[in-house]
């Protein structure tokens, strides 16, 4: 099976599952799904750009600052409708990520890092300079809702759908963008930046392209983020900790893979929400509110103590082991 | 005209006391990066820790605080060393890793905090408590010992490289380390002795940015971003590049402080242009800035 076939495969019934699923899920986990949708993808996007290229950036959360900031502001203020702000918001994350990428190319390795983890820091700082507009940290509500019914039942499941049709839409257009001509060059550029150079491949070109793809998928997922919110909102918009999880979230799932980021951020995500719902489980009068806050308490702690297990252990991610697991399986039948 | 003279009185002070504190700071994160070529996206994470020993200490230990000091300087010391041989050795290889886990290890640092000494900002009391005026600028005595203790620590830091025995394997180290183990330096001893002094100038300088400014689990990020600011500015890994762009930085953001804002309105929404509330963008704005023009540094990057 080639690489492509493979991971579309892979894509099509993890869609499938969670189409499926939706309706048999209780709310809470309705919820926390839909939230995790969007969450994946910002993986995925961060995955096109830094999973394949290398080029590891610490702040793409700056793009979901960039195009949520823009699509809640515009139909706040100016209220324009819903397709529009979303459409104006993508367009900047693209712009910010085309302007980003021209002197971010000549920053390698650490320095590339440094500055984007910069970034979000910087632009924090301004949003709450600019807080008569931006509402600061408190953030500000009144942003029209992606679905216009007026019953919560049903607005629920026209989130989870149509961030679920986002999310599968993305997902196809990256998985084959990925496994392209382009993704090879891209994977390449990731290897040895000097060999592409040598064959005479325009390397300069294929990273804004890549950035831009990559500031367009993440800046959709935050203008989507802000309608499904109905607010504009500091500490979704502009987390560190967002930031970082969409790394952990590629990194789990297996770098430059899509697939395995998209597996990555429900893993982020749905774990995360397990952890308040054992949290929650019923217990021995008395010692609820202490394993209650116990566990919240450690639950951070425990997620990135993890992650450095995990880059000890399998740095290589989910996908890569599993597929790795799959084929030595397979030669040790043939032989 | 008086006036505007004793502000700049005030100014070059300030800036200055300020700056030998911000030198201080991104002196071990440079050292590790110009040695061991890591970036210890922990190091803020670090000083936080030097920070809250000596508060611990001095709170409910009740030890004075040069005891404290002492103690926090061999805890960070001691975390150097565990957090190089515990996790960075093992990562060192890919620099994609080495990023993800001590940014990571900062954040379980800062949650471990959290459990612990809650989110509560807290205070360490000064080495001398007071101020004296220097030229009708009132300082307080506090940060003129910062200053001064910060550049003894510089200077030491220099006659210790430049000097000493090990100071100069960990110079050769640094510019080559496969032609330093060649002539039979334990490479492995001489990062580990990085990692110890790194830990212990991030002990000192934790102590001193807690008494100048305060101590909460969210302290590590001021001191990354400074640490960031100016060894890229100053060029990575070198020394003398390092300490100019601290005054740069330090005299930006006490300019900063003192520059008149503007109040631009657009329909009854307001903002301040500089003043104040610009004191920690106007260093990443430039940092950015510098970064996109001289990705290099201000500086050669050559390992001083």
């Amino acid at each position: 099976m080639s690489t492509r076939a493979l991971r579309l495969s892979l894509l099509g019934a993890t869609v499938i599952v969670i189409a499926i699923i939706g309706p048999f899920l209780p709310a809470k986990w309705m919820t926390t799904i839909t939230y995790a949708q969007i969450f994946a993808i910002y993986a995925m996007g961060w995955d096109i750009l830094s999973g394949m290229t290398g080029q590891i950036s610490f702040g793409h959360i700056f793009f979901v600052a960039v195009s949520g900031y823009t699509t809640g502001l515009l139909n706040l203020y100016l209220r324009w409708p819903i397709w529009a702000t979303i459409l104006l918001g993508v367009a900047m994350a693209v712009l910010a990520g085309l302007m980003f990428s021209v002197p971010a190319l000549r920053l390698r390795g650490p320095y590339f890092s440094l500055i984007t983890l910069i970034l979000p820091l910087a632009t924090a700082r301004l949003v709450i300079i600019l807080a008569d507009w931006t509402g600061g940290e408190l953030g500000k509500f009144g942003v029209a809702a992606l679905c216009p019914f007026l019953d919560y039942k049903a607005n629920q499941y026209c989130n989870y759908y149509a961030l679920w049709a986002l999310m599968t839409g993305v997902g196809l257009l990256l998985i084959w963008l990925s496994t392209s001509r382009i993704g090879k060059i891209l994977e390449a550029i990731r290897e040895n930046e000097e060999a592409v150079e040598a064959a005479g491949i325009n390397v300069a070109k294929y990273k804004i392209f890549a950035f831009a793809v990559s500031a367009c998928v993440v800046g959709l997922g935050g203008a989507f983020s802000v309608h499904v919110n109905e607010s504009v909102f500091f500490n979704s918009l502009l987390s560190l900790t967002t930031s970082i999880e969409m790394i952990v979230a590629s990194v789990i799932g297996g770098m430059g893979t899509i697939v395995g980021a998209l597996w990555g951020g429900f893993l982020v995500r749905g774990g995360e929400e397990l952890i308040r719902e054992v949290a929650h489980w019923k217990l021995p009068i008395g010692a609820e509110g202490l394993a209650l806050s116990f566990v919240e308490r450690w639950a951070t702690f425990i997620f990135f103590t993890l992650l450095i297990v995990l880059l000890f252990v399998a740095r290589q991610g989910l996908l890569p082991l599993l597929t790795g697991f799959f084929r030595r399986g397979k030669k040790r039948y043939a032989s | 005209m008086d006036q505007a003279l004793i502000i700049a009185e005030r100014i070059v002070i300030y800036s200055v006391l300020m700056s030998a504190l911000y030198a201080l700071v991104a002196l071990g994160f440079t050292l590790i990066f110009g040695v061991a070529r890591v970036l210890n996206l922990a190091y803020g994470a670090f000083l936080m820790v030097g920070a809250y020993t000596a508060w611990f200490a001095q709170q409910h230990l009740r030890w004075d605080l040069y005891s404290a000091f002492v103690l926090a300087v061999a805890v960070c010391t001691l975390l150097g060393i565990v957090f190089y041989h515990g996790i960075v050795r093992h990562v060192q290889r890919s620099s994609i890793a080495t990023l993800i886990a001590t940014l990571a290890c900062a954040l379980i640092i800062e949650e471990l905090i959290k459990i612990f000494f809650t989110t509560n900002t807290q205070l360490l009391a000064p080495f001398i408590s007071g101020s004296i005026e220097i030229h009708k600028t009132t300082v307080i005595t506090n940060r003129i010992i910062a200053f001064g203790a910060s550049w003894l620590a510089i200077i030491l830091f220099w006659l210790f490289v430049h000097r000493a025995r090990w100071g100069r394997v960990i110079l050769a180290t640094a510019q080559d380390h496969e032609g330093a183990a060649l002539v039979g330096i334990d490479v492995k001893k001489v990062y580990t002795l990085t990692w110890a002094i790194s830990g212990a100038l991030a002990g000192i300088a934790g102590v001193f940015f807690a008494s100048w400014v305060k101590i909460d689990p969210f302290m590590w990020r001021d001191p990354l971003i400074i640490s960031f600011a100016i060894v890229v500015v100053g060029g990575l890994g070198s020394l003398k590049g390092s300490i100019v762009a601290a005054y740069l930085i330090g005299l930006l953001e006490v300019l900063m402080t003192y520059s008149p804002s503007i109040r631009v309105c657009f329909s009854f929404r307001c903002f301040e242009f500089l003043g104040s509330s610009w004191v920690g963008v106007s260093s990443l704005l430039v940092l950015i800035a510098i970064l996109f023009i001289k990705p290099q540094g201000l500086f050669s990057g050559r390992t001083e």
